[in-house]
């Protein structure tokens, strides 16, 4: 089988296997969010927190859940840094500095899991998986809260008039939105949480490492000494794809072979981080009570993502460029275990999904290949983006559509039977203003700074892309690097760290002031002129 | 005593991070370390670790570098691929060169300091590495872009109006003096080798492909 067959057999079996998963995760989803009953363990929970399981939420007082959350956790996961030296498992690391500590916090509460860092030099055991990984969960789920939160909004009727909501809940009270600690709760006890221990175990099977060793010392074959490394890799792998959180255990990511030993778990790990996102237009279909709207936004979701790919796999399978014609391949940057294709394909995967976990350094891709990546991110992660953050950018993206659609044939815009008016379309424009404007806001202070420009490691044009990808990546909460770039200074990593905040909790909120604002309206009732959201 | 609104809010959310920290930071990866003592799991788990009588000599899954203490290779053993980790094969310190496909001009050594190695582009790079594996087995190291010392053919091209005009200055950007340049004349202009420290940052780079044979991925020797 030659390379090209083998990297268009892999995309084929992935597409596949993520089409089979789509309706029986998209629906146990859609029941996980939607359920009435407790389990044991989340009751014991919620008395843990105090918090009363059965109250429901304002979009504030949701949105404000959401900040007070995520606040704390950047508190301590912050404080968990600055202390790591003096706990167990430290591995002798110190302390980490101020300014990495709150790159660093900022960047697991966002899921962005943008690393300064070198795992295997810089974290001790005992802080990558109670602190870094607790966040991949946690933001995983916080992200589709949100967008669960945001469909509710469409789905429930006010409750002036007695409406109930069209998938027929039994209505809650006005423009209510759920209650983000139940959601929290139930999304990682009942979705990550076991699909995460599935998925540590199988990897483990494939070869990645799960211990609590400070490592071995090894006498090698040609008389030098390594030491080999350990840790619970692969409890903390699972999450970081399955979340589309990205951070790695080690600073080569997902190319190191504890990390992602052989070709299968390559194929694993790509899947792991694409399948709650292409899942979720079902259980957003579920529960507005329309299977084609759910169908609508996942083909929106695949044509761009399927063209992502192909372009992908096309200019690095052709690689154009000095090198790669000296190479006669693009093979810099790649693991020779997984080939050009499927790295280029794990490449556009990650970088489609805010993920941003890496099997290949993307700083060594051809022109293109790069330029590819970095649209992928400017999307704003929609195709299909991270989990939840994914379906409530591209939902957005659907209103403002309607939007504009209606203004050009005349018709009242409405989107899931709620009118899209002034408020409504503010809260969109907001939402899709704010990352742009912080990675060109952020990419001008780079480039205008000294200390933006002294961490360029590539000449040239190339030089300005590795500053634009870092804020790009950081606006948009993806978390993958044109590693070249020196990042780990203090302007760099307060600069980036405020790009992170901003563009995660900033779109989060406007997300659910859109939410908390078609959640009041009455549902218009279907009428003739109405635009069909559904089908072209 | 009730607590104002927010800070019960908070107070909710630091409960429910430690709560979730316990669940999903400590029962959840000691469970799968749990799991994974079992036969069948356990030595993947471990590192994969390979051992020779009752000394440990690898990790199976673990590349290790099989050179001599001055980096030359061991020729009883497989040479395996160039690695970025530390100064090679250092699993402390992984990584990736993050150079770029036109990372071709390097930075030349200093002669007066002989710890200063400079830094060498990808293409240099690749071009050292074709030749010195050709070397070593015999066979055609040679490559497009590459002079026939085994550095990146890479002319800085002066004109005479920044980057358009006649051709007023050539020099061989990666050829250090007092190397003969691996062209003699480029449209007509000698070509100069390189000097250290000289601003060459006015000159076009201009990398020159020359007769290697392309390169195929997998190519056999004839």
């Amino acid at each position: 089988m030659s390379d090209t067959t083998a990297g268009a057999v892999f995309i084929a079996v992935l597409a596949l296997a993520l089409a089979a998963a789509y309706r029986p995760l998209g629906d146990y989803m859609y029941r996980v969010v939607n359920s009435t009953r407790h389990l044991r363990v989340e009751r014991v929970m919620y008395r843990l927190i105090g918090v009363n399981p059965d109250g429901e939420q304002s979009w504030g007082v949701y949105a404000r859940s959401v900040l007070a959350f995520s606040a704390v956790s950047v508190l301590f996961l912050y404080l968990f840094l600055r202390v790591q030296h003096w706990l167990w498992l430290s591995l002798g690391f110190p302390n980490v500095v101020p300014s990495g500590a709150w790159n660093t916090a900022v960047s697991f509460v966002t899921n962005t899991n943008w690393q300064w860092y070198s795992g295997e030099s810089t974290m001790g055991h005992l802080v990558q998986m109670a602190g870094l990984a607790v966040q991949n969960f946690a933001s995983a789920a916080v992200g589709i809260a949100v967008a669960v939160a945001l469909v509710r909004g469409f789905t429930r009727g006010s409750a002036k008039s007695g409406l109930r909501g069209s998938a027929g809940q039994p209505g809650p009270g006005a423009d209510q939105l759920g209650n983000f600690w139940v959601d929290l709760v139930r999304i990682c006890v009942r979705i990550v949480l076991p699909l995460s221990v599935l998925a540590a175990v199988v990897l483990v099977a494939g070869g990645a490492i799960q211990n609590l060793s400070a490592g071995t010392d090894v006498h090698t074959l040609a008389g030098a000494t390594q030491h080999i490394t350990g840790g619970p890799v692969a409890s903390q792998e699972a999450i970081k794809d399955l979340g589309t959180n990205g951070g790695g255990f080690y600073n080569a990511n997902s190319a190191h072979p504890f990390e992602n030993p052989t070709a299968w778990t390559n194929w694993l790990e790509i899947f792991l981080l694409l399948v709650i996102s292409f899942s979720l237009p079902r259980t957003f279909g579920r529960l507005v009570g329309s299977n084609k709207q759910g169908y609508a936004i996942v083909a929106a979701m695949v044509i761009m993502a399927a063209g992502s790919i192909i372009m992908i796999n096309v200019l690095q399978g052709t690689h154009p460029g000095t090198v790669p014609a000296a190479v006669g391949a693009a093979t810099e940057g790649t693991e020779s275990r997984f080939g050009v294709f499927n790295s280029g394909t794990f490449a556009s995967a990650t970088t489609l999904t805010s993920t941003g976990s890496v099997d290949s350094f993307h700083d060594s891709y051809t022109a293109l290949g790069g330029g590819v990546l970095l649209l992928n991110m400017m999307l704003g992660e929609v195709a299909p983006g991270g989990t939840g953050s994914g379906l409530y950018g591209i939902l957005i993206l659907a209103v403002l559509t309607v939007f504009v659609a209606g203004l050009m044939v005349g018709r009242t815009p409405e989107y899931l039977g709620k009118k899209i008016g002034a408020r409504e379309v503010k809260f969109a424009s907001l939402y899709f203003l704010t990352t742009p404007t912080l990675v060109l806001a952020g990419t001008a202070v780079g480039m205008a700074t000294g200390w933006g420009k002294a961490g360029i490691l590539n000449p040239g044009a190339h030089g300005l892309s590795e500053v634009l990808y870092a804020f790009t990546s950081a606006a948009n909460n993806n978390g993958s690097a044109f590693a070249g770039l020196t990042v780990n200074t203090t302007p760099y990593n307060i600069a980036l760290g405020l790009a992170m905040l901003l563009g995660r909790f900033l779109p989060m909120v406007f997300a659910l002031g859109l939410a908390g604002s078609v959640a009041g309206q009455n549902p218009v009732p279907e009428s003739a002129g109405r635009c069909w959201s559904a089908s072209p | 005593m009730r607590l104002p609104a927010w800070i019960a809010q908070h107070l909710a959310a630091l409960r429910a991070l430690l709560v979730l920290t316990v669940l999903t930071g400590v029962v959840y990866p000691l469970a799968v370390t749990a799991v994974a003592q079992i036969p069948g799991l356990k030595y993947q788990a471990d590192g994969s670790l390979v051992k020779i009588g009752d000394s440990t000599v690898a990790s199976a899954i673990i590349g290790q570098g099989f050179v001599d203490k001055d980096g030359n290779p061991l020729v009883q053993y497989f040479q395996i691929r160039p690695s970025d980790a530390g100064t090679g094969w250092d699993p402390t310190a992984t990584g990736a060169s993050n150079l770029g496909p036109e990372s071709v001009v390097d930075t030349l050594p200093n002669p007066a300091d002989k710890n200063k190695v400079g830094r060498p582009s990808l293409l240099t790079q690749v071009c050292t590495r074709s030749l010195k594996v050709g070397k070593l087995e015999g066979v055609d190291g040679s490559r497009p872009y590459c002079t026939p010392g085994g550095a990146g053919a890479v002319l800085g091209v002066f004109h005479r109006d920044g980057s358009t005009g006649p051709v007023t200055r050539v020099v061989s950007l990666n050829e250090a003096c007092p190397t003969t340049p691996f062209l003699a004349s480029y449209q007509g202009v000698t070509v100069e080798c390189a000097r250290f420290g000289a601003d060459y940052t006015k000159a076009v780079a201009t990398p020159v492909r020359g007769d290697a044979p392309a390169t195929r991925r997998y190519r056999r020797t004839p």
